[in-house]
């Protein structure tokens, strides 16, 4: 196994999966398989820890893409945490800014969910 | 000088003696066969790389130990790998039809901070220069998902070249990685 993935819930509905390895043609499917789960729950927020990827190849990109889609049609988004420099390369190289929020580390991350929570308990 | 790895010896490997597939067990790469590249080193190397196409995963393996034998940029080797694995995962979706079991070469040189991939394959006719490049500008959900390899793995190398040879696809790509690291 090339990728080691990780599901935690670091708060109320939101999921974060937890990437260590590579995401590559051979361990897309098994990040589809955990993604599904997620999509099947009733987590809004979906994060993506990148931390521990080491590399990410265009068969891991069409992966997450597919689960911003996902999320995004249930009113939900996916959001990218603290890439590698070599990871960070490949998203710059796509575009993924242009698609998904990108964070540089946790606190960043946490004062935008902060933000989005007070948005909805005032019912913006 | 072109030094051959020392595990191919059944001579010369042209694409219609490789292709042809005999022997079809895949090719072993020893653990300490790599040689120490060191730096404003002139020589090359080059090694030869049997991939099956349907079980990537043993010969890309090989090709990245062999990048780290040469002591490259650990970022290099990574894209490298990267690259590999985009050319040799097109040609495993989109290269045959037949259901058969193929194989593709890899010749990997490396030379005065310089690396060339050549990639020769027996499959359909594909020149991935030629392809559609994917719509980066599109929004998430509009946005296309085919042509990302082609396009990713174009952006990580330095130059390409791209052949029909026969009926054999030839695939050259060139990386300058600059100094390779020191030993520890």
């Amino acid at each position: 196994m090339t990728l080691d993935i990780r599901v935690e819930e670091r708060r109320p509905l939101t999921k974060t999966v937890v990437l260590e390895g590579r995401l590559d043609h051979e361990s897309a499917d098994a990040f589809d398989e955990a993604v599904g789960v997620v999509l099947g729950s009733d987590a809004t927020v979906l994060v993506f820890d990148l931390a521990g990827l080491e590399y990410i190849t265009s068969a891991g990109l069409r992966s997450i893409f597919r689960a911003q889609k996902g999320m995004a049609e249930r009113g939900g988004r996916a959001l990218l945490l603290n890439p590698t420099p070599q990871v960070q390369k490949v998203l710059d190289i796509v575009k993924v800014a242009d698609l998904a929020v990108l964070f540089r580390n946790v606190q960043e991350l946490d004062g935008y969910l902060d933000a989005m929570q007070k948005k909805i308990v005032k019912g913006e | 000088m072109i030094l051959r790895a020392p595990w191919l010896d059944d001579g010369p490997v042209t694409p219609r003696s490789f292709l042809a597939g005999e022997p079809t067990a895949p090719v072993h790469v020893p653990e300490a066969a790599p040689r120490r590249a060191r730096k404003g080193r002139v020589g090359g190397v080059e090694r030869e790389f049997r991939v099956a196409t349907r079980e990537l995963g043993p010969a890309l393996d090989a090709f990245e130990a062999c990048l780290r034998g040469e002591r490259l940029p650990e970022a290099a080797v990574l894209d490298l790998r990267i690259v590999a694995e985009e050319v040799l995962t097109n040609l495993k979706k989109y290269g045959h039809d037949d259901g058969a079991e193929h194989w593709a070469r890899l010749r990997l040189t490396f030379a005065s901070g310089e690396v060339t991939l050549e990639f020769t394959d027996d499959g359909r006719p594909f020149d991935p220069l030629a392809a559609q490049p994917p719509d980066l500008e599109a929004a998430g959900g509009e946005r296309s998902i085919g042509g990302l390899g082609i396009h990713l793995l174009l952006s990580l190398v330095d130059a390409a070249a791209y052949a029909r040879v026969g009926s054999t696809n030839v695939f050259t790509l060139r990386k300058r990685v600059g100094a390779t690291e020191e030993p520890s």
